[in-house]
């Protein structure tokens, strides 16, 4: 809560080893993930929700399968 | 101690009601009661640590975070379990002799595995598969014979993770198939396949216990599924059936408290039958609807339609909506090589299973959803 700074996602990574298809990232976020043949989330907009949204679906993952960057490559989730 | 909120459970579906009052009740204080001496965990993360894709800390939630700086209070182990609950006079009373009151209450005690207690012949110990505990015990299986007693969920984890140590497995299954209370014979049949393909043995019609007892088996695997917490709200006042009845708003018989989770029956929108709804997805939402409709005055209410997943052996497998639900006409379509079953009511699709590649998986949720009952 006391950081303010706006969040700014720039690239999102699914790892399809991991995911396993819970689509928890999809019902949150929905504008930014949806599911493929093989139950994968994979990525279809990467400004398809607002960042915040983003980090939401990522954090409601329950195997920690989606990975967010900021603008200098930092990794934003998980860490 | 009173606390404007209690949270009885301390999985995800708890952890995200907090949050999501916390969202919306930046003063009001909550506390979380929980039985396992754990931060909140994923459990479908488990099978990735059993197999040693990924460390046990991965199974740690960032929830934990967003909990701590939210002021939640969070009490686990148990010494604080809930031993039992007044909602008359708003208390509950722990099972170290601790009693506190509360304004709202979310029960998300979810559930536990069916107790089956089991020593083969040759003297091999029985497993479950839902806890971090469960998990670590598996995590340390090495070789040996396994029998795995089950037709669902766990029991196909607990197949995949053997497989994976390489131990030979024989499947018991008392039905005549996996899945038998969702699942058509030719999708089942696809599932069989696939695991016989990976040199598992399986015996379906049997006596899975006699079977395991008479076994020279060193590990038993048992998946008969959950069992949700409700013994502590005998006497409390709170209507039961095999859950906790709650009514659209996640709101039980006492209108102070709420159910989520795997031990919340909930009505089912679409079917507008009574069920209990055990997954990860409807765990996140239901803990966000009941959390958004403890600390706000305009309920919302419950509507989704939840999915739950496995890749069996790299078989993807998804069940959609109200799979189990009876008294519901049935059939079956194979399209792309894919076994689809859809699940009709009045006409109505109310959910629908695919073994194989599924494409045409949001075409089918979007007819679910446009008919809410």
């Amino acid at each position: 809560m006391a950081d303010k700074k706006p969040l700014k996602i720039s690239k999102i990574v699914i790892d399809r080893d991991l995911c396993i298809g819970a689509a928890t990232c999809v019902t949150i976020a929905p504008g930014t993930f949806q599911m493929d043949a093989e139950n994968k989330a994979i990525l279809v907009n990467l400004e398809g929700d607002d960042a915040e949204t983003i980090l939401m679906g990522a954090e409601s993952c329950p195997t920690k399968a989606i990975f967010l960057y900021d603008e200098d490559g930092n990794q934003i989730y998980p860490r | 101690m009173h606390y404007d909120y209690v949270i009885i459970g301390g999985g995800i579906a708890g952890a995200t009601a907090a949050i999501e009052i916390r969202n919306r009740d930046t003063n009001g204080s909550i506390a979380i009661f929980g039985d396992e001496p754990h931060p909140v965990y994923s459990r479908v993360l488990l099978p990735h640590v059993v197999r040693g894709k990924v460390p046990e800390t991965s199974a740690i939630m960032p929830q934990n975070k967003a909990l701590a700086s939210g002021n939640v209070v969070v009490f686990s182990g148990a010494p604080f379990h809930v031993a039992s609950l007044d909602s008359v006079s708003h208390s509950i009373t722990l099972a170290n002799g601790e009693n506190h009151t509360f304004g709202k209450m979310l029960i998300a005690t979810g559930g536990r595995v069916k107790p089956f207690d089991i020593t083969t012949k040759a003297g091999g110990k029985s497993y479950a598969f839902q806890t971090l505990d469960d998990a670590r015990e598996l995590r340390d299986v090495e070789g040996g014979s396994a029998v795995v007693i089950g037709g669902g969920f766990i029991a196909i984890e607990l197949i995949m993770s053997f497989v994976h140590k390489n131990i030979p497995i024989t499947a018991l299954l008392r039905g005549d198939q996996f899945f038998r209370n969702s699942l058509d014979a030719k999708s089942a049949a696809r599932i069989a396949e696939k695991i016989r393909e990976n040199h598992v043995d399986i015996i379906t019609n049997c006596d899975p216990q006699e079977i395991a007892t008479k076994s020279e088996a060193q590990h038993v695997g048992v998946g008969v599924g959950i069992t949700p917490n409700v013994e502590f709200l005998a006497g409390s006042g709170i209507d039961i059936a095999t859950g906790i009845l709650v009514n659209e708003f996640l709101q039980t018989s006492s209108p102070d408290i709420f159910a989520a989770g795997d031990v919340a029956e909930c009505i089912d929108p679409f079917t507008g039958e009574r069920r209990i709804i055990g997954n990860w997805q409807n765990a996140i939402f239901q803990g966000k609807i009941a959390g958004a409709n403890m600390a706000t005055a305009q309920p919302q209410k419950y509507d989704a339609v939840t999915t739950y997943a496995i890749t069996i052996f790299g078989l993807p497998v998804l069940f959609v909506g109200a799979v189990e639900t009876k008294n519901a006409e049935r059939t079956t379509d194979e399209i792309d090589g894919a076994i689809y079953q859809y699940i009709t009511k009045e006409e109505k699709l109310v959910g629908f299973t695919c073994v194989g590649p599924c494409t045409k998986r949001q075409e089918l949720i979007a007819r679910i959803t446009s008919h809410t009952k």
